[in-house]
């Protein structure tokens, strides 16, 4: 077994928050880009000071992403990766 | 996934979260939690499928559906990841705790009866019956080398890792599979290719021999090469199922989720090529991925299915455009052609093409599809993604153009394998 790697601390709130909905490319456009249309609708109607921000990852998604990586480290304050199945 | 979510974290200081679908789950909380990633990371899961289904399933999945791993609503579920206090599993920072003690490499005496049972409720078979690894099978075995036992081909980290696929763990499976102590250095030389394709889409596996090992063993590259008819093509390819399934660690639910499986998966399509039969100028597969004609090389593909000709050749449906319009059905660019000799003099005497790779230029530059929606035409096939393999028996002008794909060129990993250094 691997060593373990704590999580970091979480946000206080997600209230005037971007979050960045990262498709990590499986399953094509009808996965991750599908919930991430309805994610960003649940947060347009529910909490609507949350930015959300969809992006892909670049090629494959075993690949590296460091531009990506650091695009969300300089705009955004959380992330999520997905979908995958 | 679960890689960006901790680069992000510890490089970045970004809170994170996984979102998948829900048949997966077990693997990410546990296999690749402990063996590969080491974070805790936090997920929330959709009900499976979530590929292919309609915008208003996937509206319900956010607006009124619960999340899998903590049962609350969707979205507030999703918050909490990124929102909610860590505990103390999530702050802890250090080894692993100790796992428990690996299996002894021998099992306590029973019943043959109850040692089936036991393999079987261990899921290291293919449900087939198989010969009991014994002390003295398994030594016996290990004549068919003269690499030590405990020598490590390799290590796997996926899934649930750090398991050394080892000479002794081969030589176990080989006679599980049925095999004989000569047919061991190609199954070691296949080891380097565990575990088998693997995905949710229910993928199979192609092994080609190729060499002067193919009559050294007995395999058939004759009448009925693809069926269940000769030793040596049958206790090979099983062997690579139970090699994948045991030390490769594939088990149905929870860390294959195959959505269809595969039959070719009891056999994975072991065959060895025609050498002998090919036209004059076409090469055998090895040779053209830069081998010399008398090494012995193993190749492993992954694909999915095969279509057939079904019946002969045509004279008035040129074989090579038939070929390529079942190509235009392929999802992937790549494609593997497997024919009898009878097509491949045909393809060279009637319709002219000299060797190998001027039939696979011709696939490349002629074989088009179109996208769908916008009706683009496009030539996906590149002449590295397409193989052609000459087997069989010479009994009917019969093709098999196949979406297996294979490395030409390419050693080891998803390419070819030389055998001679497992001998």
């Amino acid at each position: 077994m691997v060593d373990r790697v704590p999580l970091i601390p979480r946000l206080d709130t997600l209230e005037g928050k971007t979050i960045f909905l990262v498709d990590i490319g499986w399953g094509g456009k009808d996965a991750a880009p599908s919930i991430y249309k309805e994610i960003k609708a649940w947060f347009a109607q529910n909490m609507p000071s949350v930015k959300i921000e969809v992006r892909g990852v670049k090629g494959f998604y075993m690949q590296e992403q460091p531009e990506l990586l650091k695009e969300i480290s300089e705009k955004g304050d959380a992330a999520m990766f997905g979908i995958a199945g | 996934m679960s890689r960006n979510c901790k680069q992000l974290e510890q490089q970045y200081n970004i809170p994170t979260v996984g979102g998948t679908a829900a048949n997966i789950m077990d693997y990410a909380l546990n296999h690749n939690f402990k063996y590969t990633n080491g974070s805790p990371i936090r997920y929330i899961a959709f009900p499976f499928p979530v590929a292919g289904q309609p915008q208003s399933v996937h509206h319900k999945y956010i607006f009124e559906r619960k999340d899998v791993v903590s049962g609350k609503p969707m979205m507030q579920a999703l918050i909490d990841t990124l929102t909610a206090q860590l505990t103390d599993n999530e702050k802890y920072k250090g080894p692993a705790p100790e796992p428990p003690q690996g299996a002894s490499r021998f099992l306590g005496p029973d019943t043959e009866e109850n040692l089936h049972q036991l393999f079987k409720d261990l899921d290291y078979t293919d449900y087939l019956p198989i010969v009991l690894p014994t002390e003295e099978r398994v030594a016996n075995m290990l004549k068919g080398t003269s690499h030590e036992p405990d020598e490590v081909i390799k290590t796997l980290d996926w899934p649930g890792g750090k398991r050394e696929v080892t000479v002794e763990r081969v030589a176990t499976c080989a006679v599980m599979a049925g095999a004989k102590p000569e047919h061991l250095p190609v199954i070691l030389a296949l080891a380097n290719h565990i575990p088998f394709g693997n995905s949710t889409s229910s993928m199979a596996n192609m092994i080609l021999v190729n060499g002067p090992i193919r009559d050294e063993i007995g395999m058939n590259y004759g009448l009925n090469v693809m069926g269940p008819h000769n030793e040596a093509n049958s206790v090979i390819g099983r062997s690579y199922t139970l090699m994948s399934k045991t030390i490769g660690g594939l088990h149905s639910g929870k860390t294959t989720w195959s959505t269809l499986g595969s039959t070719m998966q009891y056999n994975n399509v072991c065959i060895a090529e025609n050498e002998e039969a090919l036209p004059e100028g076409w090469e055998p597969y090895h040779v053209q991925s830069g081998f010399k004609p008398e090494d012995n090389v193993i190749t492993v593909a992954t694909g999915w299915s095969y279509i057939s000709s079904v019946t002969e050749a045509k004279r008035e449906y040129p074989v090579y455009m038939w070929m390529g319009e079942y190509m235009k059905a392929l999802t992937f660019a790549s494609a593997t052609v497997i024919m009898d000799p009878t097509v491949a003099e045909l393809l060279k005497d009637t319709y002219g093409f000299k060797t190998k790779d001027q039939l696979i230029k011709w696939f490349s530059e002629n074989v088009e599809k179109t996208q769908y929606p916008s009706g683009e035409k496009i030539k996906p096939f590149q002449e590295s993604s397409i193989n052609v393999i000459v087997t069989g028996g010479g009994g009917q002008t019969t093709w098999f153009v196949t979406d297996f794909m294979m490395r030409r060129g390419m050693v080891t990993m998803g390419g070819s394998t030389p055998i001679d250094k497992w001998r």
